[in-house]
């Protein structure tokens, strides 16, 4: 479990290092594909299986494919120089070194450790959480509804 | 099993980093969806030692950053449509 961690989090960590600071465009959103099959796999760790596997189908399926076809349909070019460099490195460090400090500081002790099926989350999804489950329904109804109404062709 | 929460800040610092240095809007988006990540991460991980209510939130929150993916990508199409590139230094039609 430890040693599938810290595999795990190493991969999670230089492909996001490298999906942030590569030139080209395509290789940072491969990157990014690796880095969210990276986190899906601590979540089966994290013994989440469903979130897991949905984190692969919509994130590795969709949106890196979305990334993909909007990169293919126009000629985005890799951007030059990034003159901000030295102020986000400090900015970054310093948000770094705050959410160390905060979590050293709480002391979290959680003891009971309560492994969770897809069989209660369905129950939980059906009943207690049924209006904000129909609400992202709409959600998504109305970016669809959205999208194709932006990118529409006037005639 | 403290080492979730340090790993997702530092997941959340890197995706801070890129949103900072960056101008194209797309690498922009890159970052951000990196930052959701993390922020899921630490959900995932609270909901394994707590209880499952924080899998349905992490749920809606991979529900709701693929829907703004969509969104983001037909304005950046758009956009590039507008101007040729989208170089978020550039989109200052408002002159604000």
């Amino acid at each position: 479990m430890d040693i599938g961690f810290y595999i795990f989090s190493l991969i999670a960590i230089f492909s996001a290092i490298f999906a942030v600071s590569l030139k080209s465009i395509v290789r940072a959103v491969m990157s990014l594909g690796l880095f969210f099959f990276s986190v899906g796999c601590l979540y089966i760790l994290l013994s989440q299986e469903f979130l897991g596997i949905v984190q692969i189908l919509i994130y590795v399926g969709g949106v890196i494919i979305l990334f993909l076809f909007l990169i293919m349909t126009t000629k985005i070019e890799p951007i030059k120089t990034n003159w901000t460099f030295l102020p986000a490195v400090v900015i970054s460090c310093v948000l770094l070194f705050l959410i160390v400090w905060i979590f050293n500081k709480g002391k979290l002790k959680f003891t009971s450790f309560a492994p969770s099926s897809i069989n209660e989350i369905g129950v939980l999804l059906m009943t207690k959480y049924l209006i904000p489950f129909e609400v992202v329904s709409l959600v998504l109804l109305v970016t669809l509804i959205g999208t194709i109404c932006l990118l529409k062709k006037k005639d | 099993m403290e080492k979730y929460l340090v790993l997702s800040g530092i997941l959340f610092s890197i995706g801070l980093y890129g949103v900072l240095s960056r101008r194209n809007g797309i690498m922009v988006l890159i970052s951000i969806e990196i930052m959701l990540n993390a922020v899921n991460l630490n959900f995932a991980y609270f909901s394994s030692v707590h209880n499952p209510q924080g899998q349905i939130f992490a749920l809606f929150s991979i529900v709701v950053s693929a829907a703004e993916v969509a969104c983001c990508l037909a304005i950046f199409l758009l956009a590039f449509r507008l101007k040729e590139k989208v170089d978020l230094d550039q989109f200052n039609l408002m002159k604000g």
